[in-house]
């Protein structure tokens, strides 16, 4: 069968191949890495922001179902465990982790270098659970720290 | 369009991460095949971002023994191009890329994007045979327009072609016949690149 010419035309034309990286990244950005990085820091700062609340209530309001289950079940074994990092992993360096990983993922800066002066922008991201576990896991750190320095005076 | 799919069967999951990985491999024949049909760079991103949201908001029903997820992208693409055609550019849904302008993150790499935008509109002016056929294509209806656009600028198969528009084989191969038949005229057999 004769091949059709309009068809061989069409098959040869060249065709235009175009990149668009920075888009790509922007949208993934979008579209993936701040969800992910809200939900993994919710799951780093919920055991922490338990303890929290439970202590609150128990020395603070004096309400008290609540830390007494916690420290028999899940803060003594641990502190009895015989690994002495795994409470401050817990208490510090995860929520401390979910703060910079989220802070981060909300937050971009850019510097444009100038003729006498680096211009630098800072733009930020309206992702509101990404703030609340940048809020929630900054104020676990502080208290741990704080804690932990007036505890050593 | 088998070629395209996943390798490793554990990357044939639902998850985000999965998602992540087919977005890697995907965006840029999907941003491709919306620019060539379309031809202006700010409203391919916009539409491009709306297919990659579409399906992120569906992927997590998507069943990978009922269509290959390359077909799946480009129908998604295919839908999105000719609703712009239909529906026209004033009345767009908010895409992805104007969410991200207003929730701030205004053009992080500018100068990145300006280059790459340029590199195509000369990459463009160097293809005039494509753009004469383009023009040619662009005005045929719609089932025309996907069934050549699929064939002759993406390269695909009749098979990838049904595939992605969810018809029979012998549909697509009419439809690209007719659609030939029709710009035959138009066309000049012996225009140079």
């Amino acid at each position: 069968m004769k091949p059709d010419p309009i068809a061989e035309r069409l098959g040869k034309i060249a065709i235009p191949q175009v990149s668009n990286e920075a888009h790509k990244r922007r949208l993934k950005l979008a579209l993936l890495d701040a969800r992910r990085s809200a939900w993994w820091g919710t799951l780093l700062i919920a055991l922490p922001a338990l303890f929290l609340t439970a202590v609150f209530l128990q020395y603070g309001l004096g309400v008290g179902p609540f830390f007494d289950p916690l420290e028999r079940f899940i803060f003594a074994p641990i502190r009895h465990s015989g690994v002495r990092w795994l409470e401050p992993l817990l208490l510090f360096v995860l929520p401390l982790i979910a703060f910079v990983v989220n802070l981060l993922s909300v937050t971009h800066f850019s510097m444009t270098p100038g003729r006498d002066e680096f211009v630098v922008t800072v733009a930020v991201k309206r992702r509101w659970w990404n703030w609340i576990v940048v809020g929630l896991s900054g104020m676990i750190v502080a208290v741990i720290f704080l804690y932990a320095v007036k505890g050593d005076r | 369009m088998a070629n395209d799919e996943p390798l490793h069967t554990s990357a044939r999951s639902n998850t985000p991460e999965a998602f992540g990985s087919l977005y890697e491999q995907y965006y840029s024949q999907i941003f491709g095949y919306v620019y060539r049909r379309i031809l202006h760079w700010e409203t391919a991103q916009d539409i491009a971002a709306e297919v990659f949201l579409k399906a992120y908001k569906s992927f997590w029903r998507f069943r990978w023994s009922s269509i290959p997820i390359g077909a799946w992208f480009y129908r998604i693409a295919t839908n999105e191009v000719n609703m712009f055609f239909r529906v026209g550019k004033h009345r767009r849904d908010v895409s992805l890329t104007e969410l991200l302008d207003k929730e701030g993150f205004d053009a992080p790499d500018a100068r990145t994007t300006e280059s790459e935008k340029a590199n195509a509109e000369r990459e463009l002016q160097r293809s005039q045979d494509f753009l004469l056929v383009q023009a040619q294509v662009r005005a045929l209806p719609a089932k025309y327009q996907d069934v050549i656009a699929l064939r002759y600028f993406e390269g695909k198969s009749v098979r990838e072609i049904g595939e992605i528009l969810g018809k029979g084989e012998g549909t697509i191969k009419s439809l690209l016949s007719r659609g030939l038949e029709k710009i035959r005229k138009k066309l000049p057999l012996d225009a140079t690149e």
